[in-house]
């Protein structure tokens, strides 16, 4: 029997006084591959930082891996959104910040061993990166950058990966190589997507989620439009680029 | 130019600059990476009232700068960490309040004061055995804590975010580094003057940054640069009779200068 390695409990946040999640109760079964799509504003980050314990529920429980968020962080990789913030001229290599990943389970002050170098190594190979570990992280490209940061998650060893928005920044090519790297990956590991890449999401991923401040609908990875339209709050097209593949579910009648 | 150091203020004015130029090159460091330079500026004009505190006090002003200092800046960091955007105006402020409370300190105090001017450009060419030992301490403390926490001052640098999630006590590290660069503002002031410690921080951190890749190497060069802008800035104002700390203060400049000219045709 899979058990749940997230689960959420009627969860209410609000930044100020307008609430961002409302009431949502969610489950994540292991080696789940899921996608949490959904308009802007409508809680998807909030919630990848309610998993984090960056942030704590105003309301509800989360618990992850079996506990609080912030007691098993130590086994939850992270990728945050691509930001163009990386400035070009700070002297930090790619090997610096892929290396970062293991602070989580050193105390504090503590140089990095040897396995800490062959686990950082590891993760480099996996991405494809580890020839490029000697450049600074200013100087690569956004895919490079990106692929970067999934090592420095994949660093932590973790049982979850959480990604925001890993497709976001880079071209085609890019995208289809990164989610056939996170299908590989997810034969260990469950992993957690914010995206809004509808496309790409019914192609790789298991399980699809929709939010907008409530919880709209949570089952397998076939996007009806009727979802979407309750989702987005009003009716979408959907555009699929690139791979031709179904994204509307053959209305059987 | 060697019958110079047979002199000993001139030998003690190059120990001081070698000690100051490894202090300010590795918080300098920071500072750059960090984009904390406005902070550092408020710190070291907030600790001139510090210093007047001291004297109207009737205390070692050094003594009294010190804590004085640490408090505002821990008060300064504490507020411009938590929100970022118009704090920038707080930090002017106690900038700008700072250095006033020490104008008006040692016009209350009575009797001779040292003026704001050596407090301004320093007295490297007066420096005393207790400062320079004050200095050395500072320098020791610095590299030790850099040493060890090298790595988590890194990944905050990097990406204060994912710091947290690593559980890396993103806060007190923060201040930490706050309270080291007041430290070394605080007593570098004493030698080379305030104006000079800014340069002292910015300047070399600014050049050793286009040319290195790691942090430990831009430190390393921070602090060598620091060096010979010192010892050469020194000897021009030895040999054309100038301010010590200005003359100082134009060597490093320009070499910036040439650095950035540098790049820039490296690039075509």
């Amino acid at each position: 029997m899979k058990h749940n390695v997230v689960q959420l409990e009627s969860v209410w946040f609000a930044y100020d006084s307008a609430p961002v999640l409302e009431d949502v109760s969610l489950c994540v079964e292991q080696l789940d591959f899921l996608s949490i799509i959904g308009p802007n504003g409508g809680g998807k980050t909030t919630l990848l930082k309610l998993l984090l314990g960056l942030i704590k529920p105003n309301q509800g429980n989360i618990q992850v891996l079996g506990a609080s968020p912030e007691h098993s962080r130590y086994q939850v990789g992270y990728v945050p959104q691509y930001n163009t913030n990386i400035d070009p001229r700070f002297p930090f290599t790619v090997w610096d910040i892929v290396l970062m990943g293991r602070l989580g389970r050193n105390p504090l002050g503590k140089k990095y061993s040897v396995k800490d170098q062959e686990i950082a190594a590891g993760a480099l190979e996996q991405v494809n990166l580890y020839e490029l570990r000697n450049r600074q992280i200013g100087k690569i490209s956004g895919g490079q950058q990106q692929r970067a940061l999934i090592a420095r998650a994949l660093a932590v060893q973790p049982q979850l990966l959480l990604l925001d928005e890993p497709s976001a920044s880079v071209d085609s090519k890019i995208k289809k190589y990164l989610y056939e790297l996170l299908s590989k990956l997810n034969e260990h590991i469950t992993i957690v997507i914010v995206s809004h890449d509808i496309g790409a999401v019914s192609r790789y991923v298991k399980t699809v989620a929709c939010i907008n401040r409530r919880l709209v609908s949570h089952n397998d990875n076939q996007i009806t439009q009727e979802m979407l339209a309750e989702t987005y709050q009003c009716p979408v097209d959907l555009i699929a680029h690139g791979v031709p593949h179904r994204v509307f579910a053959q209305h059987n009648n | 130019m060697f019958e110079a150091l047979q002199f000993e203020f001139m030998r003690n004015a190059i120990f001081a600059g070698v000690l100051v130029s490894i202090a300010c090159g590795i918080i300098g460091s920071y500072v750059v990476i960090n984009k904390t330079v406005f902070i550092s500026g408020g710190i070291a004009h907030a600790a001139y009232g510090g210093i007047g505190l001291g004297y109207i006090l009737g205390l070692e002003p050094i003594f009294v700068a010190i804590p004085f200092s640490l408090v505002a800046t821990l008060l300064m960091g504490f507020i411009y960490h938590r929100t970022e955007q118009h704090e920038d105006t707080l930090i002017g402020v106690m900038w700008a309040v700072g250095m006033a409370m020490g104008i008006i300190f040692i016009d209350l105090t009575p009797g001779y004061a040292a003026d704001l001017m050596s407090y301004l450009f320093g007295s490297i060419l007066a420096v005393s055995t207790s400062s320079l030992v004050m200095m050395l301490i500072t320098d020791i403390i610095i590299v030790l804590i850099v040493y060890f926490l090298y790595n988590e001052f890194l990944a905050i640098s990097f990406d204060e975010e994912y710091s947290r999630i690593l559980s890396i006590p993103v806060e007190p590290l923060y201040l930490l580094q706050l309270a080291l660069t007041s430290l070394t503002v605080v007593l570098a002031m004493q030698i080379v003057g305030l104006i000079m410690v800014i340069a002292l921080l910015t300047i070399p951190a600014a050049i050793s940054i286009q040319f290195t890749t790691r942090m430990y190497h831009t430190m390393i060069l921070s602090s060598f640069l620091g060096i010979i802008f010192t010892l050469s800035g020194l000897y021009l104002s030895y040999l054309f009779n100038l301010s010590s700390g200005a003359t100082i203060i134009l060597v490093a400049s320009s070499v910036f200068l040439l650095s950035m000219v540098f790049k820039k045709l490296k690039k075509v």
